[in-house]
């Protein structure tokens, strides 16, 4: 699996829509395995795509979506037959295939949409904020249910929650205004934060010092004090400072924190 | 198959698909109805398309008239129709090509009644006098002669409607007995022209409605002539008759109406933020569109063919009856000849304006199409067929002649219309590629809503 971040309008979206064959790319160059993007019917023919926002047909059944997605794949009707139950099934929704798709909750219609990009097989599958306005726990049951479809396929994944990929990604890209900022393993994202993050614990009338020193990452009262955990270039003078490993979320804020830096120049 | 199915299954779900229905029923099914049923009661009357004298002597055609006798024809029977409209105020006018009744004023109505007195030399008392003698009765007008309604004859059936029995006509060879008019002809046509500006556009006292008329185009409600049941029973096998009859009934609706059908059908992806699931499919452009075009056309048309049916059972109950051969595939034929290729164009241009434009525009651009493409009221009698017009219209049971001997231009007139369909199906899947492939087209106008893509990204 491969995961793609960056903020809101950062481009994750309309990079996956070129990938999806829906966009054309200004410039540049996209191929997959040698394929150049131009060749649409062949690239369409092996990707799977979820877009962000997306809407069924309300007054179909879940299973009368899956077999006109199916029809319009040009999917011989004996291998739909087998395959859309299976797929399904896999994603939790067979007991309700007779269920109208304008009924289904947010989290159903994420599964459908799951499903119903699978139902050519991809090698690719391209999903596209997959998570957005589903609950921590269907985030997880979500992801957990594209682990799976990742073992035999490329699974491109975009997000702005880095936590999210973290956990499932071996590799992540990171994007920040239409360009490529990074791209690596996780642990190589953390590493761009190495020797930056620090946990500084002062007093709360004392946290206005350190917001100004540093670019503050979290911050978590106890008692008399904030615990605030900060990216800086040197040890912050206010409170005392300890430094911590970094994460890959560190990484991607020292990323956006350098980005910013140098628009700012 | 299974793509046309589905594809049929959500035209059906669309609610301007059950609009459609509903006044493709009311405009041309109940008219169809009631004047088969209107004509089966009449059957023996003179007037009736059915028909059939026992001596075998029918009423002249109007062929054969001198152009005084048309003149004489013409004033009285435009006289007599005035007579009753102003007696009923409710003067018959054609607005949209659809029939309409207007009601005039007391000033209105005083108007026409100077013109009344001028044209028969009737006074005030003698004009109102005839109206409360004469009734619901009506006049009947013919060439050279007239059948007519004597007052007190004809009877009211229990279900309301009057009836009149072969008994009750008289046949008089002067028709100005009727009503005579005592104006010059250049008069006459003067007082018909205003008395036309005062009822509206496509009133039956205009020029081209007179002339349509009482000059020989088989419009008349008159007593049939031998070429004329001639044609009803030999030519048309007496469902031909009706099926241009109902073809001509539905006309107007399928001007416009299907366009909402297939507009409905491709928003339904836009609305259903459906493109970014449909787009990237395997499936070609040019299968999609046309599978969706032929699942819409299709569904516009099964109602089409569909609610003429009990019209058809009671024609053929009345072939059977009395020993006629029936033409029961007339109503296929006229529906799929005359019909489908307008129901065609005017979806396919639906389709296009809807893909290029990815809004409701579609709809606007069609009901122009409509107010456009109505053909004059000159040609609601049929046979007048011009290359490019976008409907057949005959409003009338006769007539058959009048279609045959225009079949070549009718017939490249519904290839033409065809052609234009299918150029416009084959822009629509150009355009259709186009976008699917990203190409924004109109993104920077409003007017043209058109699938935005918001590109950010720089190389």
């Amino acid at each position: 699996m491969f995961g793609l971040i960056g903020r809101n309008g950062a481009g994750k979206t309309t990079l996956m829509r070129i990938l999806a064959t829906l966009s054309r790319p200004s410039g540049g160059q996209v191929t997959f395995d040698g394929i150049p993007l131009e060749d649409v019917k062949r690239i369409r023919s092996f990707i799977g795509y979820l877009p962000q926002e997306f809407s069924l047909y309300p007054e179909m059944s879940v299973q009368e979506v899956m077999g006109y997605l199916a029809a319009l794949s040009g999917i011989p009707g004996k291998v739909w037959r087998e395959r859309i139950p299976r797929l399904l099934r896999k994603v939790n929704l067979w007991d309700d295939r007779t269920k109208r798709a304008g009924r289904l909750s947010g989290g159903m219609k994420r599964r459908l949409g799951i499903a119903q990009a699978l139902l050519n097989d991809p090698q690719v599958l391209i999903v596209d904020e997959p998570t957005a306005g589903l609950d921590p726990e269907e985030r997880l049951r979500f992801y957990a249910l594209l682990g799976e479809f990742a073992d035999s396929r490329t699974v491109l994944v975009s997000s702005h929650i880095m936590s999210d990929i973290e956990a499932v990604c071996e590799n992540v890209a990171v994007l920040d205004a239409g360009r490529l900022l990074f791209a690596g393993t996780a642990g190589e994202l953390a590493e761009k934060a190495g020797g930056k993050v620090f946990e500084v614990t002062v007093p709360r009338e004392g946290q206005e010092s350190v917001k100004r020193d540093c670019h503050v990452l979290s911050a978590q009262g106890h008692g008399a004090d904030v615990r605030i955990r900060a990216l800086a270039d040197r040890v912050p003078a206010a409170g005392r400072s300890v430094p911590c490993v970094p994460t890959a979320w560190d990484g991607y804020m020292e990323l956006l924190r350098r980005q910013e830096q140098e628009v700012g120049e | 198959m299974k793509l046309f199915l589905m594809e049929c299954g959500k035209t059906a779900r669309g609610i301007l698909y059950w609009l459609f229905v509903l006044v493709l029923f009311f405009a041309g099914v109940r008219p169809l109805d009631e004047t088969v049923e209107s004509e089966l009661r009449q059957k023996d009357d003179p007037s009736s398309v059915f028909y059939t004298a026992a001596d075998g002597v029918y009423a002249r055609d109007s062929g054969g008239l001198t152009d005084r006798e048309i003149q004489e024809n013409m004033m009285a029977g435009a006289v007599a129709r005035l007579l009753e409209s102003y007696q009923k105020n409710a003067y018959e006018y054609y607005p949209f090509g659809y029939v309409k009744t207007k009601t005039l004023s007391e000033e209105g109505q005083r108007v026409i009644l100077s013109y009344l007195e001028e044209l028969t030399g009737m006074g005030e008392e003698a004009i109102n006098g005839a109206a409360e003698e004469s009734g619901e009765e009506e006049f009947r007008i013919s060439g050279g002669g007239a059948y007519v309604l004597e007052p007190g004859q004809g009877s009211m059936a229990e279900n309301g409607q009057y009836v009149i029995e072969p008994g009750d006509w008289k046949y008089t060879e002067n028709s100005a007995e009727i009503a005579e008019a005592s104006v010059p002809f250049d008069r006459f046509q003067e007082i018909m022209g205003e008395v036309d500006a005062m009822i509206g556009r496509g009133s039956c006292f205009s020029g081209e409605m007179l002339e349509l008329y009482y000059c020989g185009n088989d419009m008349e409600s008159s007593p049939m002539t031998e070429r004329q049941h001639r044609e009803f029973y030999e030519s048309d096998h007496v469902t031909g008759a009706f099926a241009r009859y109902y073809c001509d009934s539905i006309s107007l609706v399928v001007l416009g109406l299907p366009a909402l059908v297939m507009v409905e059908l491709m928003m339904k992806d836009k609305n259903r933020r459906m493109q970014a699931l449909v787009y990237p499919r395997t499936v070609l452009g040019a299968r999609l569109v046309c599978t969706r075009f032929a699942a819409a056309v299709c569904m516009v048309m099964v109602p089409v063919l569909i609610f003429p049916a009990r019209s058809l059972v009671m024609l053929v109950r009345f072939c059977k009856e009395t020993g006629i051969q029936p033409d029961v595939f007339a109503f296929v034929k006229y529906a799929l000849l005359w019909i489908l290729p307008t129901v065609m164009l005017v979806m396919a241009m639906g389709l296009f304006l809807t893909i290029l434009t990815e809004n409701y525009s579609g709809i606007l651009f069609t009901g122009l199409l409509w107010l456009a493409g109505r053909p004059s009221i000159g040609k609601i009698a049929g046979g007048n067929y011009g290359l490019f017009d976008l409907v057949i219209r005959h409003n009338t049971l006769k007539g058959y002649g009048r279609m045959t001997e225009n079949l070549p231009m009718l017939a490249l007139n519904r290839a033409v219309i065809s052609g234009m369909a299918l150029l416009f199906v084959a822009l629509a899947i150009i355009v259709y590629e186009t976008r699917r492939k990203g190409v924004g087209i109109f993104e920077k106008r409003k007017f043209f809503n058109g699938f935005k893509v918001k590109c950010t990204y720089k190389p």
